[in-house]
């Protein structure tokens, strides 16, 4: 088989980051015989959340594939499709699910690679959407990015934005090893400008959404829009906040957060999951491991998701994670030295 | 959680402070708000209140100890709470670092004493420390107005500009002695040491400063005072059977350069560093020779207030500068000192401008000598001599004549103080 036949790109067009996804996915089936999507209700059903669409129709079943209600099967399975050669792109309905499959994911897909020698590899693509915010309660609201990012052999990656979606799924397809996606279920509507055709973004690199010179916000996934959201709110009483989106958590882009951290001298750390042992510890210590601590004007602030798994109640749901007031209010005592 | 227990900044230019004493001792329960223990900043001591209800535990700061602001002095522990050392506890400071060296005399070594800008006792974020470094400041010199008195950039930035902060200690010798008890000692002079205390080690800090950064230059004068002292002899006796306090020399003194500042109030200004800040009132240091050292109270927009009022207040300031219960902001903040050694027989001196003030007057004793008269005979009169110092970057030489002249006037001819 062939690799993959890169279209130029050509004007962008706005377009939601479901649809933005789903175009990734076409053009990776059209372009690349080898790609297939397994998943539960991804054919016909179009996917639990729509990103699908008709695929089935254009690729046929055999390359589309709906799969069982076993995720620890199903997963074995698309481990074993990349040994072969194929690139399995496999669709978890909820990324609660992963648990499911564990063994698959860290075991065999995390680890093949180095058990046989680095022979073979698996070219493997998951996706998972994640997070609250839709009120399907504790079993299917969880943010558990930070589990998978924990295990060698894993790229962990949570774009933020339609563009960023395509381009690092499109990424992720190139790489010859196991690449987690992490998409938030409430960013599936949200737009934005995406160009046609085929391009990647990288895998590993962030991206400095909002220049600042005050505080850096480093924030994941939706936090990156409600950090921007406060960053708007900051700079209307003289703060200049600089967000950055992390994009990839597994491997981090270090040098794009210490580069910050020399500039502003104050560090924020925003993410949906639970604050305690995730994301957000792991970039604090990493600053403070680094030539980054001696440009640290002020203690390095977490916000995270409480400790309690996530409620049914819409209010209480919203009161576990992180919301535009918080990162202001949280900022605001930060620059102004009460915290 | 038990409650830790800081030493807190009491005092605007306070980097550290002195234990004075302790209320509550080991063991013992406090209530919130209750006085824990007494603080001497460089010029008074406060009582500062327990910040929670517990039983004190882990007081690593006893009487006598310099304590860097933020630190911690203790812990205190809820009824119930398990009694475990929290991490963190435990005093280091400059002192205890410069005393450890000291006594250690078997090494010629040379080292560095107490690096400050590494002490751990200090509370200042990696960045402050960065910057400190580079500028070559001294951390313990510097207020921090972060929370619990942690230092941050721009506390070290702003200490650099104002001129506030003070390098780090240089690098000596282990055992190395002072050149006077070196000398003494090769002589076999004998001596007693007295240690510095804090007033004493202030003093000398910003009076060198003065001497050495301000540009001083002197005006003289003599004044006739026979018509003040008349006018002093007549409104005490219109006191004498009142329970007003009679007025001094020194009281009228005090409303004379208020007045003069009134009227000449390009010199009520002080330097600031790239700019010069001009006072909307007269606000006249009161030097006060107290135990161990002085301090300058000041009489706050002395030029509104008439002179019984001044005299009172004068009273009461330097009573309870004498105790050591001023508040700072009761000895900070004045725009022009004056100093009085006349009560010595002193005839004439010249004083050291008291920063960030920039004119200080020092006053002789009033003594009878011959003047000529109108008609160039002899005439006896009262003549004091005074000497005005001035901060030449604020002050010219003109600006300090003209306010001298109408000084005098205001004493020569002193009716018009009686009005304000």
């Amino acid at each position: 088989m062939n690799a993959p036949v890169k279209d130029l790109g050509t004007e962008p067009v706005e377009m939601s980051y479901s649809e933005a996804i789903k175009d990734a996915l076409d053009i990776a089936l059209r372009t690349d015989e080898r790609v297939i999507l397994m998943g539960e209700d991804i054919g016909v059903y179009g996917g639990a959340f729509q990103v699908t669409g008709d695929l089935v129709h254009t690729y046929g079943e055999d390359r589309v594939m709906d799969t069982p209600i076993s995720e620890l099967g199903a997963a074995g399975v698309a481990v074993g499709a990349a040994l072969t050669g194929l690139r399995p792109i496999f669709e978890f309905q909820f990324s609660d699910f992963a648990t499911l499959a564990m063994e698959q994911i860290v075991n065999q897909a995390a680890k093949v690679r180095y058990m046989l020698g680095g022979d073979v590899s698996v070219p493997l693509v998951m996706r998972f959407p994640a997070g609250s915010g839709t009120g399907a309660a504790a079993q299917h609201s969880q943010s558990l990015e930070a589990w998978l990012a924990h295990v060698p052999g894993l790229k962990v990656i949570q774009p933020t934005t339609p563009h960023d979606a395509k381009g690092m799924l499109l990424a992720a397809l190139e790489d010859p090893d196991p690449v987690m996606i992490f998409e938030h279920k409430l960013l599936y509507k949200t737009k934005g400008m995406v160009p046609q055709g085929h391009y990647t973004v990288p895998i590993g690199k962030a991206h400095v959404a909002r220049p600042g010179t005050d505080v850096t916000i480093v924030a994941t996934s939706i936090m990156v829009h409600k950090s921007l959201a406060a960053a708007e709110e900051l700079a209307a009483v003289g703060i200049s906040a600089e967000v950055i989106d992390l994009r990839t958590i597994r491997p981090i882009d270090r040098e794009t957060v210490f580069t910050s951290v020399e500039k502003t001298s104050r560090l924020v750390c925003v993410y949906e999951a639970v604050k305690t042992l995730g994301i957000g510890a792991e970039i604090s210590a990493m600053v403070a491991e680094s030539h980054a601590f001696d440009f640290l004007d002020a203690p390095i602030l977490r916000l995270g998701g409480t400790d309690n798994p996530m409620p049914y109640n819409p209010e209480l749901e919203k009161a576990s994670v992180p919301q535009v007031e918080d990162i202001v209010s949280n900022v605001i005592n930060l620059v102004k030295g009460k915290i | 959680m038990p409650i830790e227990v800081i030493l807190p900044k009491v005092d605007m230019d306070m980097s550290s402070g002195t234990i004075a004493s302790w209320y509550k001792s080991e063991g013992e329960m406090v209530e919130e708000g209750e006085a824990l223990f007494d603080i001497e900043t460089d010029k008074a001591t406060m009582e500062v209140e327990s910040p929670g209800t517990g039983t004190l535990h882990f007081v690593s700061a006893k009487e006598g100890d310099i304590v860097p602001i933020g630190q911690s002095v203790a812990w205190l522990f809820a009824e119930g709470e398990e009694v475990v050392e929290p991490a963190g506890s435990g005093v280091s400071t400059a002192d205890t670092v410069q005393a450890a060296a000291v006594e250690s005399d078997t090494t010629e070594e040379p080292i560095v004493v107490g690096s400050p800008v590494f002490l751990s006792g200090t509370r200042a974020t990696p960045l402050a420390r960065r910057v400190a470094k580079k500028l070559n400041i001294d951390l313990q010199s510097v207020g921090g107005s972060g929370p619990r008195g942690r230092i941050v950039r721009s506390d070290v930035e702003k200490a650099a500009k104002s001129g506030t902060a003070s390098p780090p200690p240089q690098t000596i010798t282990v055992g190395g002695k002072t050149g006077a008890q070196k000398t003494a000692d090769e002589l076999g002079l004998a001596y007693t040491k007295v240690p510095v205390d804090r007033m004493r080690s202030i003093i000398a800090a910003r009076l060198t400063e003065s001497k050495s950064t301000v540009p001083h230059f002197y005006l003289n004068a003599d004044l006739q005072i026979d018509k003040l002292l008349e006018m002093r002899v007549q409104i005490n006796l219109a006191l004498q059977n009142t329970d007003a306090k009679k007025i001094s020399v020194n009281d009228l003194l005090v409303k004379a350069c208020a007045a003069a500042l009134k009227t000449v109030p390009e010199a009520n200004a002080s330097w600031d560093g790239d700019s010069i800040i001009k006072f909307d009132d007269a606000h006249i240091s009161v030097a006060v020779s107290i135990d161990g050292g002085l301090i300058t109270p000041v009489v706050r927009n002395a030029q509104k207030k008439d002179i019984q009022t001044i005299s009172s207040e004068i009273a009461d300031l330097a009573a309870r500068a004498k105790t050591g219960k001023l508040g700072s902001k009761e000895y900070q903040g004045g725009s022009f000192s004056i100093s009085n050694l006349g009560m010595f027989g002193v005839k004439s001196f010249n004083a050291i401008i008291n920063p960030p003030e920039s004119m200080i007057l020092a006053v002789g004793q009033g003594a009878a000598q011959f003047v000529p008269d109108n008609e160039g005979n002899p005439k006896l009169a009262t003549v004091m001599s005074v000497t005005l110092s001035c901060d030449h970057r604020v002050v010219d030489g003109a600006l300090g004549a003209v306010w001298l002249k109408k000084f005098k006037e205001l004493i020569e001819n002193p009716t018009s103080l009686m009005l304000n």
